[in-house]
């Protein structure tokens, strides 16, 4: 038969990999709940009129649908905006700073590609109503610590001020056509476009040539001395300081050495107003998440407060910590139970009641397709009964595929998990079953 | 391996082979890195030359994919390459050779834009490039079709399959020989410098050091 297709750019998602998502989802829940943010739970639908208060720009790119008034409805293509509503609209009663968290699919067309899906699913905060280098650290910290506690050894965090270039053209004055190109280029990642606009400026050399230098200053944390030797206005000055001053910070909140600079990051420019960032992994060739601060939004909806936040791509994040050899699921555990629809109900409740995860199938499998069903359900062991009356056979999934090769080490290392032989005097008990894997 | 930030272990730079891979090695010669063994050997993919260098050889429109996934950190590519593809990577240089144009021709004689976009509402043009063919015409308000081809664009006018073909010229003797007049330049091209977005911070200093000095050897 043809095989049922779905659209281009979703995917589905299969138990072993669902469950290792899930549990980078949780633990990074539980690190974002350590700094008091609260999650909400928005539709996935927006209407575009909503919307396009942040920008029609920021929405080009989306699917949209009618609802069956003809208003135009969009998929949502990020979580920043919808919270930007929720706080003006539903919180409008309550007093910031709000800490808010989302755990959310999003949807763009897109070309797709690994990391790259027109539905994707984003964990990630915002900070409403906090201002500051505080703020902006205590968004940071909760990046880094979410990244730490996933296990993911490999990352950095690039971070830059985009008020710090923006300070710099202003005091060169270069505004209006001539820095409209000079972003643009910048955003399209195009220097040799950067170099062409720069160059025809009408300015000294010495000029030209910083505007350049401003844009490739990256690396450690060398860069902010760098960056003070070109200050040339208050608003230069003042930008470097909060950057500056958001390391140290980061540094108090123990995450240092994770701290890279790029002041010549350029993301959507017309909507960050202070710090952004993204954050890098060397396994992956695209940044697992970015963010930063974007003080003007919320004016759009009739509530002006300053707001910093970031989201995190978990397929991206799971792609990195793949790459590193290490998916960080607990052990994995578990019973295939033959006969547990009907003649093996009492053990069946027993063990899930000791916290073990049971899967039944039908009465008269054979140990050998016991111990392949368990396999195929990622479960640990599989029990089938013996005889008519409560005796058990307990074999273990890696344990039964050692053994069959003839290597004897997987069943002996399995210590209270060694398979225990059919017919033998190890056949247990309903009792010794539960307490040998509840223990 | 150590790929801790800033202190990476390993450049690797992709090299297209092509019109621009002479040049390619020139400019990393004199750069210092050791290219011997690449104009010695055309069937090998990836060589070491030198400590924490390695190169790796693509086809030239391979090029921004293999640094777009991070397969490579840098790589040399033509412009027009890079207009066709756009992938997702920086731009980091000019490199001053590879030179050549992409150019709107059409036959010799009274040109047929006029009258098959009077009768017909649409021509048709042959091209390598249908992204930049699309986006030229797009920018001018003129439809067209565009017919993708592999090879010997010009000769498609000859046997009616289009009534234009956009395409890569530098002296302009192919367009001659066959016929066909440049209307329009779209784009001038040579070879780049660039580099995946990720690389370009975690390896900030290889990949600043290489770009300034290309730069150097190509001013």
């Amino acid at each position: 038969m043809k095989i049922t297709p779905i659209p281009a750019g979703t995917r589905d998602i299969l138990p072993a990999e669902a469950a290792e998502i899930r549990y980078l989802e949780s633990t990074i829940r539980a690190v974002f709940q350590s700094y008091g943010y609260g999650e909400v739970i928005t539709p996935a639908l927006e209407l575009e009129s909503a919307l396009e208060k942040a920008g029609e720009k920021r929405f080009r790119r989306s699917f949209r649908l009618f609802d069956e008034r003809g208003d135009v409805m969009v998929m949502r293509p990020e979580m920043t905006t919808p919270i930007a509503r929720l706080v003006a609209t539903r919180m409008a009663d309550r007093e910031p700073p709000f800490r808010l968290c989302y755990f959310a699919n999003s949807f763009r067309p897109t070309t797709p590609q690994r990391g790259r899906q027109s539905e994707f699913y984003q964990a990630g905060l915002e900070l409403l109503g906090g201002n500051g280098p505080a703020a902006d650290a205590e968004v940071l910290a909760v990046l880094c610590g979410s990244l730490e506690a996933c296990g993911l050894d490999d990352f950095s965090v690039a971070l830059g001020e985009s008020s710090f270039f923006r300070a710099l053209l202003e005091s060169l004055g270069v505004g209006g056509k001539a820095s409209e190109a000079i972003f643009e280029a910048l955003v399209a990642r195009d220097l040799v476009r950067l170099t062409a606009e720069v160059v025809a400026l009408d300015l000294p050399t010495e000029d030209r040539q910083m505007i350049l230098d401003a844009t490739s200053l990256r690396g450690g944390s060398e860069v902010l001395a760098r960056a003070k030797d070109m200050v040339r206005s208050p608003g230069m000055e003042e930008a470097l300081k909060r950057l500056a001053r958001t390391y140290y910070l980061v540094t108090r909140h123990g995450f240092s050495g994770r701290i890279l600079f790029d002041l010549g990051i350029f993301r959507n420019f017309d909507y960050y107003t202070g710090i952004v960032f993204e954050v890098l992994s060397g396994g992956l060739g695209f940044p697992i998440g970015g963010g930063g601060r974007y003080d003007a939004l919320l004016a759009r909806f009739g509530r002006p407060m300053p707001a910093v936040g970031f989201a995190l791509g978990l397929d991206r994040l799971h792609i990195a910590v793949t790459e590193q050899g290490r998916v960080p699921v607990p052990a994995r555990g578990g019973v295939m139970l033959v006969g547990g629809f009907d003649q093996t109900l009492d053990l069946a409740r027993e063990l899930r009641a000791a916290g073990i995860t049971v899967a039944v199938t039908a009465a008269g499998v054979d140990a050998g397709e016991a111990v392949r069903l368990a396999a195929g359900a990622d479960l640990r062991w599989a029990v089938i009964p013996v005889s008519e009356g409560d005796s058990f056979r307990l074999e273990e999934v890696g344990g039964e595929a050692a053994r069959s090769e003839g290597k004897m080490h997987g069943a002996g290392a399995a210590g209270a998990g060694a398979a225990v032989h059919a017919g033998g005097a190890d056949v247990l008990s309903r009792e010794e079953i539960v307490k040998r894997l509840a223990g | 391996m150590d790929r801790s930030p800033l202190n990476p272990g390993i450049l690797k730079l992709a090299v297209p082979r092509g019109s621009l891979f002479a040049g390619s090695l020139d400019l990393l010669e004199k750069i210092g890195f050791d290219v011997g063994e690449l104009r010695a050997n055309d069937r090998k993919l990836t060589f070491e030359v030198g400590e924490g260098r390695t190169i790796i050889t693509t086809r030239p429109s391979d090029v921004p994919t293999y640094v777009e996934y991070g397969a490579a950190d840098a790589g040399i590519v033509g412009k027009d390459v890079l207009l066709e593809h756009k992938r997702n990577v920086y731009e980091l240089a000019d490199l001053g050779f590879g030179g050549c144009r992409v150019v709107y021709a059409t036959p010799e004689g009274r040109d047929p834009e006029d009258e098959e976009l009077k009768h017909l509402g649409a021509m048709r043009v042959a091209t390598k490039f249908p992204n930049i063919t699309r986006d030229y015409f797009e920018g001018l308000g003129k439809q067209v079709e565009t017919i993708e081809l592999r090879g010997s664009i010009e000769l498609a006018p000859q046997v009616d399959l289009a009534e234009g073909i956009v395409d890569l010229a530098a002296s302009g003797e192919t367009l001659k020989q066959n016929n066909l007049v440049e209307r329009a330049e779209i784009a001038v091209c040579s070879a780049r410098l660039i580099a995946n977005r990720v690389s370009l911070r975690l390896k900030a200093d290889m990949i600043n050091e290489l770009t300034r000095r290309l730069k150097e050897v190509t001013n």
